[in-house]
């Protein structure tokens, strides 16, 4: 399963991390993209496109 | 043709949900966005940049406490709105 | 509306209005899901509890980290993240 997580800032919880593990160790294919130093939203809509889940966190 | 539905709750991401809306029309999807909770603190400013490229909504629930009228250009509407576009969207990102 | 969707919505910082969204979000007859995976117990105010009993009237599943969530069924963070693999949209909110 291809899975995209955004990152616009630190969670406190730390969720985010926790999932971004989590899957990746499942096997998943998990790509992470940093809001804060990417700025290439073409790059960023492909992504969200070609991927099955996307999260925003 | 797909469609990306964007959440607005927050009223940080202006350049990044405008950027978002623009890359998606140039790759020929349609956006729907959804404004609520403080989201609707920069409404209107993000109405004014968007334009035509997005079909936007916003909850007036959210709005009215804050003092905020009307966005201009938007449907002032409910979570009924959003509902609906998380049920349309085939994509939801949150800004 | 068909082809309902399944929705997850991951209640984090701001209960209140995640709570609220979560219950909007059945308004489209999508399978909406509620995890509570913040760092607090859903606070016990009349908004929260007002939600929570209509979410539950709903029959929408609520999930918390939190045993302190009398509402909701226990779970534990580790065991979260393949769960939400099989919605459709994940809101964190």
């Amino acid at each position: 399963m291809k899975i995209l997580h955004i990152i616009k800032e630190f969670t406190e919880s730390g969720a985010a991390d926790t999932v971004i593990e989590d899957d990746t160790g499942m096997g998943h294919d998990v790509t992470v993209f940093r809001l804060k130093e990417d700025k290439d939203y073409d790059k960023l809509v492909d992504l969200i496109f070609s991927s099955d889940q996307v999260y925003t966190w | 043709m797909s469609t990306l539905g964007i959440l607005v709750n927050s009223d940080k991401y202006r350049d990044e949900v405008l950027g978002v809306v623009q890359a998606a029309k140039k790759a020929g999807h349609d956006v729907k966005i959804f404004i609520m909770d403080d989201g609707v603190l920069l409404g209107n400013e993000l109405c004014g940049d968007i334009g035509t490229d997005a079909e936007v909504a916003y909850c007036d629930h959210s709005a009215q406490p804050k003092g905020i009228k009307e966005i201009k250009g938007a449907l002032a509407g409910s979570q009924f709105q959003n509902a609906t576009m998380m049920h349309e969207a085939d994509k939801v990102v949150v800004f | 509306m068909s082809d309902a969707k399944k929705i997850a919505v991951l209640v984090q910082e701001r209960q209140g209005e995640a709570l609220r969204m979560a219950l909007g979000l059945t308004l489209a007859d999508d399978k909406v899901s509620v995890f509570n995976i913040g760092m607090q117990p859903i606070e016990a105010n009349d908004e929260n509890n007002l939600n929570v009993e209509s979410l539950k009237m709903m029959d929408v599943p609520l999930y918390s980290v939190h045993e302190a969530d009398s509402e909701f069924e226990n779970t534990v963070m580790q065991v979260v993240p393949e769960k939400l693999l099989e919605f459709d949209h994940v809101v964190p909110y």
